[in-house]
């Protein structure tokens, strides 16, 4: 996710330093249209600058013509002046000295402009009042008083020349000339009476000619000192500086645009080239993928196969011991009852051998008697006297005979227990189950634990007698074997909630809570390895369960256990019969 | 009594929970002996530590004090006294504990009868007849070992685990002789000087019965120690009827065990070699495994090797 991110922000970073090298490349100001038309203004600026500069001195030199010059002049520099002022703006743009040089300069513009006016009827005046002047000294030359070659007449020449010569120049040296000249024509005045009127005309004209040659000499001068060209010139150095400058860093946004882009196609290159790389051991993944997937489903079936056959060995194995532990409890159920059926035949075979072995004995008293030989009776006493022997016979086969009923009395027991021949629905009394189940396991309680019963009147119960007695058998066995020494099993029985309900209580060790969760598990045993398979309380478990009954267990460590059996009372319906033939057969095998 | 028992009848004690057994076995031997009675374990060790008898016969399974745990009493309190079990319930670990610990003369099975069990009783107070001798104390030092170090000890297994953990119990201390078939055993029997004897029940599939019970009549001195994988209560049984097993072993055996069971066999048969009435005291019932014996040819060999010995 960060990764994402990162990834994003890097792509907008690229992309945003890109967009602003091009702007930066790209700016207005320094398009190179712009740059001409700039530069020819100036240009042209100048070239009209130098022209009205130059029709200043030539409208002098021309006074006899109009001074038409000047006034084109004036227009080309008004001109070339508008078409700066519309650059200005973009000499703003570029640079706000510039802007401010290039407003100075129009300003200068217009007053160089107005000077050129000023200068024009300057020079106007100038030309009519030298007109004027002209016209006084031709008459006066030609005039009769004044004779050709004469002093006068040379004097009056001279001083027009001068005076044309002064009116011609912008900075004229011959004021004093002129003006000795004009002192001797007053004096010449004075002494020929007929030219003193023509004289002094002269004189007044030659005056107003100097008057307006020195203001437009004065205009000249100062449309002369107007620094127009240089600060054309500044303007033009500075924006092209500027220009330069600009070009300079635009070349150097360009190289590092170069350089960027170039490191951006890297990037991409770079990037792409991973890509298709990671396509490429995509693809690769891929195929092995598929290869691993159609291996995969090889194995997976093998294996299937194996865990089927491993499934089936282990329930065959979980029926074998199943069996197994059904064969050691019946060796040991056997042991037990081999044990008390032994001991009653021992004594009642011992017994009846004595008789057999006394009635020699009887015999020989009989027919010692039957003889009259006293002697004879006498030995016969002896070797058998009959007041001790007959109550001993007595005893003897009366014990006999006990020890018989006990003997039949478990051949009994045992038959019931197997119930080999009974239907699993068969209606039974669990407490009948109880005594006989009891009456089997006696051998490992009698002497040592006391069995309390507490019977209550218990409706026959549907179920599988010789299952239900295994069931007991099991409990009573567990019991017995948790009680070391002397102890007590409380049996009660109770109806509850249609349930039949049996109790067995021991007064053992107990078990924790950990033994009392496994219990019913199979294998799981308490008993030292080689005493127990574990599987007995499964069975009583599958049992119970397979007359939809339950089993529960209360124990508490060194005080005792106590099992809870229920079985309902009326039969669940079919699914019982089903199991009828099949589970007490298994028994029948093992009985017979 | 209207007859006065003589003081020199022999005295027998029979335990058993059951009162009616006790009865049966009174009248069937209250003619010949002095019969006591104890009904029940707690009872006879009562009575085990007031009078002195020949021999004690108890039942195993008793609520209160298991039958082995009367017959070690017995041994400890009366060694002189023969020990016999008479059970109906033929538990294994209780058959063998009666071996080792309780070191019986004869195990009698329920039902019994009457004949045999006075001909048992007659042997068992033959036996009784001889004087007790203690086993000789071990010596204190290992250097006074050296004399029992001339007794070998013979193992008869194919198993070789047995000769191995005899060899790491015993070290160098004593020799260790090997035979994996009877005839083997016979030959190595024959050319060395052999006092314990550890066999397995069967060997190359042949049961050694028949070997012990003719080595119990004709080499009474050779103690035999039975190690077995596969014990049953049958065939424990028939090793102390007819073979008066010294000891019987389940493997695998700790080799604390096996260095001790050594030493006491040993200083068994030294007890055996310097009195040999004593013989007489573990006598076996060898008349069904002799004729065995007899057939197969293995008494003659037998017979040969004791000339040799």
């Amino acid at each position: 996710m960060l990764q994402r991110l990162l990834m994003a922000i890097s792509i907008g970073a690229a992309i945003v330093v890109l967009v602003v090298l091009v702007v930066r490349t790209q700016s207005e100001p320094q398009t190179v249209q712009g740059h001409l038309a700039r530069l020819t203004t100036l240009a042209q600026l100048r070239v009209a600058d130098e022209n009205a500069t130059a029709q200043v001195t030539r409208a002098r030199l021309r006074l006899s013509t109009e001074a038409k010059g000047l006034a084109d002049a004036a227009r080309r520099l008004e001109d070339a002046g508008s078409a700066l002022a519309t650059h200005r703006d973009e000499f703003r743009m570029v640079s706000r000295d510039l802007a401010g040089t290039a407003a100075g300069l129009l300003q200068q513009i217009d007053e160089k402009k107005s000077l050129l006016g000023t200068y024009e009827r300057q020079i106007e005046q100038l030309a009519s009042s030298f007109e004027q002047l002209r016209g006084q000294a031709e008459a006066l030359l030609v005039h009769p008083a004044l004779p050709a070659g004469s002093a006068l007449h040379t004097a009056v020449r001279r001083l027009i020349e001068e005076v044309t010569l002064y009116a011609l120049q912008s900075n004229p040296d011959n004021q004093q000339t002129i003006e000795a000249l004009l002192n001797r024509l007053s004096a010449e005045a004075a002494s020929a009476r007929a030219l003193r009127g023509a004289l002094l005309g002269l004189g007044r004209a030659t005056t107003t000619v100097l008057g307006d040659s020195d203001r437009a000499s004065a205009t000249a001068d100062r449309i002369s000192q107007l620094p127009i060209t240089a600060e054309l010139d500044q303007l033009r150095h500075r924006y092209v500086t500027h220009y330069a400058k600009a070009e300079t860093e635009i070349a150097r946004y360009r190289t590092v645009l170069v350089i960027y882009a170039g490191a951006l196609l890297a990037v991409f290159g770079f990037v792409g080239w991973r890509l298709r790389r990671s396509y490429g051991e995509l693809d690769r993944s891929h195929d092995a993928l598929q290869t691993l997937n159609t291996k995969l489903e090889a194995t997976v079936e093998e294996r299937t196969a194996e865990l089927r056959k491993a499934f089936d060995d282990l329930r065959l194995q979980q029926a074998q011991l199943v069996q197994s532990e059904k064969m050691a409890a019946l060796g040991q159920m056997v042991a037990g009852v081999a044990h008390e059926i032994n001991t009653p035949l021992g004594y009642a075979r011992g017994n009846v051998e004595t008789v057999r072995e006394a009635v020699p004995l009887i015999r020989e008293l009989f027919d010692a008697q039957a003889s009259g030989d006293t002697a004879r009776q006498e030995q016969a006493r002896r070797s058998w006297p009959p007041e001790e022997g007959l109550p001993e016979l007595e005893m003897l086969l009366g014990d006999a005979e006990y020890g018989l009923e006990q003997i039949g009395e478990l051949v009994r027991g045992l038959k019931d227990f197997s119930r080999v021949d009974r239907s699993f629905n068969e209606m039974f009394d669990l407490n009948d189950g109880i005594d006989t189940a009891l009456k089997i396991c006696q051998n490992q309680l009698k002497g040592r634990v006391e069995i309390q019963r507490d019977y209550a009147e218990l409706p026959p119960v549907p179920c599988a007698p010789s299952q239900i007695n295994q069931v007991f058998l099991n409990l009573l066995n567990n019991a017995g074997q948790a009680i070391d020494g002397a102890g007590t099993i409380a049996i009660r029985t109770r109806v509850e909630d249609q349930m039949a309900v049996v109790e067995i209580r021991d007064t053992g060790c107990g078990m924790d809570a950990d033994t009392q969760a496994h219990i019913f598990e199979p294998f799981f045993t308490t008993k030292p390895v080689g005493k127990g398979t574990g599987l007995g309380l499964s069975i009583v478990f599958r049992i119970i369960e397979d007359h939809r009954g339950s089993i529960e267990v209360d124990s508490t460590i060194g005080e005792g256990t106590t099992f809870r059996v229920k079985l309902p009372l009326r039969s669940a319906g079919t699914g019982g019969t089903s199991n009828a033939t099949a589970r007490p057969e298994n028994l029948q095998e093992t009985v017979a | 009594m209207s007859t006065a028992p003589p003081p020199s009848r022999p005295r027998l004690l029979f335990v058993d929970d059951e009162s009616r057994i006790l009865l049966s076995l009174r009248a069937i031997f209250r003619a010949d002996y002095d019969v006591t009675t104890a009904e029940g374990g707690a009872k006879a060790l009562e009575v085990l530590r007031q009078e002195r008898f020949e021999v004690v016969v108890s039942d195993q399974r008793m609520p209160d004090v298991p039958g082995v745990e009367v017959l070690r009493a017995a041994r400890e309190l009366q060694p002189q006294a023969i020990r016999m079990l008479l059970t109906g319930y033929s538990d294994l670990n209780a058959i063998i504990a009666s071996i080792n610990e309780g070191e019986i003369f004869r195990f009698i099975p329920k039902p019994w009868t009457n004949s045999e069990l006075r001909e048992t009783i007659a042997a068992a107070v033959r036996a009784a007849s001889v004087e007790h001798v203690a086993l000789p104390e071990p010596p204190p030092g290992p250097q006074q070992n050296a004399a029992y170090n001339e007794v070998g000890v013979l193992v008869l297994d194919e198993d070789p685990q047995t000769t191995i953990a005899l060899r790491a119990a015993l070290g160098s201390e004593r020799e260790v002789y090997t035979a994996d078939s009877i005839e083997a055993a016979l030959t190595l029997l024959g050319e060395h000087r052999i006092g314990v004897i550890f066999t397995e029940l069967a060997v190359v599939g042949q049961s050694v019965a028949p070997l012990l019970s003719a080595l119990r009549q004709h080499h009474p001195a050779l103690v035999v120690v039975a190690v077995t994988s596969q014990a049953d209560a049958g065939h424990s049984i028939s090793l102390i009827n007819h073979g008066q097993v010294f000891r019987l072993l389940q493997k695998p055996v700790a080799t604390t065990l096996l260095r001790g069971t050594v030493n006491i066999a040993s200083r068994r048969h030294e007890m055996l070699r310097q009195h040999p009435e004593q013989a007489q005291r573990v006598v076996a019932d060898t008349a069904p495994m002799l004729q065995v014996a007899e057939r197969s040819g293995l008494l003659g060999r037998i017979r040969g090797l004791l000339r040799w010995i």
